[in-house]
């Protein structure tokens, strides 16, 4: 076998059936696929991977320790796992991608992240990983790869910590319309409240909602859970699944409606110190759990209206490469 | 790894407040600016914890100052929130937009005023603020580096030169407020106020505070 596989000529490999042959799967461990891959593409993985070394560092340091970035690392995580688990088809792939597209998207990747890097403009610097992974999957197999690690570059922009000017809209928009939802349910139930922008009365107390309050981060966390929750679970036909993805917004807003309900309720009944105190914390893991459960049930409910596609007629993303 | 490499060795790293005279704001801007002196009755009003600990993350220092003026018994709050690095946005100063409405102010009105300072025209916000019965007229600018800029497009621009340059610029916030229900009233006496500052700190000190055009 050639350790240079020409660019022009490529070798159209079946990935799918090659590696479910036990032999295959064994070679890609200890044999020539992966010293062909390595010596083939080094340059570009250790490339990509010291890009995003330095990125991670430098976030670590900065972006990742405010509250309203705390999910990158994890969504960065996920995207790297999810990568990791398409290592047979990576590895397996020959060169089906057109050189210049791929060379073309590392380039501009590569200008956008150093701009990003000079102006200390992390979205950019992180969005740019994107388009430089993307083309160098291209070059390595193809759309066919790049569709079949769609969902990890999925994740790596998922990742991505939005611009400040933006954040700022998307919160205190937010943040307006929960204090608006939650005065008018108190309202219906009763409570003495009243609001100000996006301060609450309730009898004797006050409270401010905060930008924590505003369901941003839940947002982002829930779309990335409900999203890898599709996945890795039993294919589904594209409406099903459609329905699924337009519920998690609302779903994620609703829940922290309920939370600030139950954060409001919990200091009128028993003073700001109960509602202060862990009860924020607990209250915030408890509806993101509430929240993921009515996904998985409205899951449940669709599987009934549409039944699951048989497993030859899938359009969906198959399970397979698990170990 | 070359371009990593060369992504870190990008990454600026000169501050310009280590290559200009530093600033002292509690001596550079002075206790008396044309007939307002410092009010002593009243001792500034403390944010909360939580407040103060984002703000000394976020700021090197910060004056904060009520001043009066004994004839008119008139009495405006003076903040200057000034930070070494606003190159990075986790120690960019904050507008007020942010902190007003994040303190549960509303903010019912925005605009960009002219204000005559000497012979030239120096661009300000004029923020209406309100929080229950509190109404808090404010206006403000920012500075990063050397330059004034009262909108974030300008903002972000006067970074990125500076970062391009391999700078990291510092800058301030400045702002001025009175507590008004009449916020034609108040932004005229914050406009009277700040051509006194202007005229009543030294010229170094003018640059840093006003840009280096005033």
């Amino acid at each position: 076998m050639s350790t240079h596989p020409s660019l022009s000529g490529p070798r159209v490999l079946d990935v799918d059936s090659e590696i479910s042959s036990p032999s295959a799967r064994k070679d890609l461990v200890l044999g020539t696929p992966v010293r062909i891959f390595w010596a083939r593409w080094w340059p570009l993985v250790l490339g990509f991977f010291s890009l995003l070394g330095t990125t991670s560092y430098r976030f670590a340091e900065s972006l990742w320790q405010q509250p309203e970035f705390e999910y990158g690392p994890l969504l960065l995580l996920i995207s790297l796992w999810l990568l990791w688990r398409e290592r047979a088809a990576i590895v397996l792939a020959r060169g089906q991608g057109n050189g210049v597209k791929s060379a073309t998207a590392i380039a501009l990747g590569l200008v956008a992240y150093l701009l990003g890097v000079r102006l200390k403009a992390g979205y950019l610097e992180f969005a740019a990983l994107a388009p430089i992974l993307g083309g160098a999957l291209y070059l390595m197999g193809g759309v066919r790869l790049l569709r079949r690690c769609a969902f990890s570059l999925l994740f790596l922009l998922l990742a991505i910590p939005l611009p400040a000017p933006i954040l700022f809209v998307a919160t205190s928009d937010l943040k307006e319309w929960v204090s608006y939802a939650a005065e008018s349910i108190l309202h219906m139930g009763g409570y003495p409240v009243a609001r100000d922008g996006v301060t609450l009365r309730v009898g004797p107390y006050s409270l401010l909602l905060a930008d924590a309050c505003s369901g941003m981060n839940s947002l982002v966390s829930l779309l990335a859970v409900g999203l890898l929750y599709l996945y890795l679970t039993a294919k589904r036909r594209p409406w099903h699944s459609f329905l699924i993805v337009a519920a998690i917004a609302p779903t994620a807003i609703a829940t922290n409606v309920v939370r600030v309900l139950t954060l409001t309720l919990i200091t009128y009944y028993f003073g700001d110190e109960a509602g202060q105190g862990f009860l924020h914390e607990f209250a915030g893991f408890v509806l993101f759990l509430v929240a993921f459960l009515m996904l998985a049930g409205l899951d449940q409910v669709l599987k009934r209206i549409f039944p699951q596609p048989s497993p030859s007629a899938s359009l969906n993303s198959p399970d397979h490469g698990e170990n | 790894m070359v371009v990593a490499g060369i992504g870190t060795a990008a990454t600026p790293s000169r501050r310009l407040v280590d290559e200009i005279p530093p600033l002292n704001l509690e001596e550079d801007i002075p206790q008396r600016l044309g007939d307002w002196v410092i009010d002593r009755a009243i001792a500034p009003i403390l944010p909360a914890p939580d407040v103060q600990e984002r703000l000394n993350r976020l700021y090197n220092s910060i004056l904060t100052r009520t001043y009066t003026r004994p004839i008119t018994t008139d009495r405006l709050m003076l903040v200057i929130a000034y930070g070494a690095d606003q190159a990075d946005r986790t120690t960019l100063a904050h507008l007020p937009e942010a902190c007003y409405s994040s303190q549960g102010f509303q903010i019912s009105g925005k605009r960009i005023a002219k204000l005559g300072l000497g012979a030239r025209e120096f661009d300000v916000v004029q923020l209406e603020t309100r929080r229950g019965s509190r109404m808090e007229p404010v206006t403000y600018w920012t500075t990063v580096g050397t330059e004034a800029v009262v909108n974030e497009a300008a903002r972000r621009w006067a970074r990125a030169r500076y970062s391009m340059r391999g700078l990291i610029p510092d800058g301030m916030l400045v702002r001025v407020s009175t507590l008004d229900p009449n916020a034609a009233r108040a932004f005229e006496l914050h406009a009277g106020f700040i051509s006194a500052l202007r005229t009543g700190v030294s010229p170094a000190t003018a640059q840093r505070v006003f840009g280096s055009f005033a």
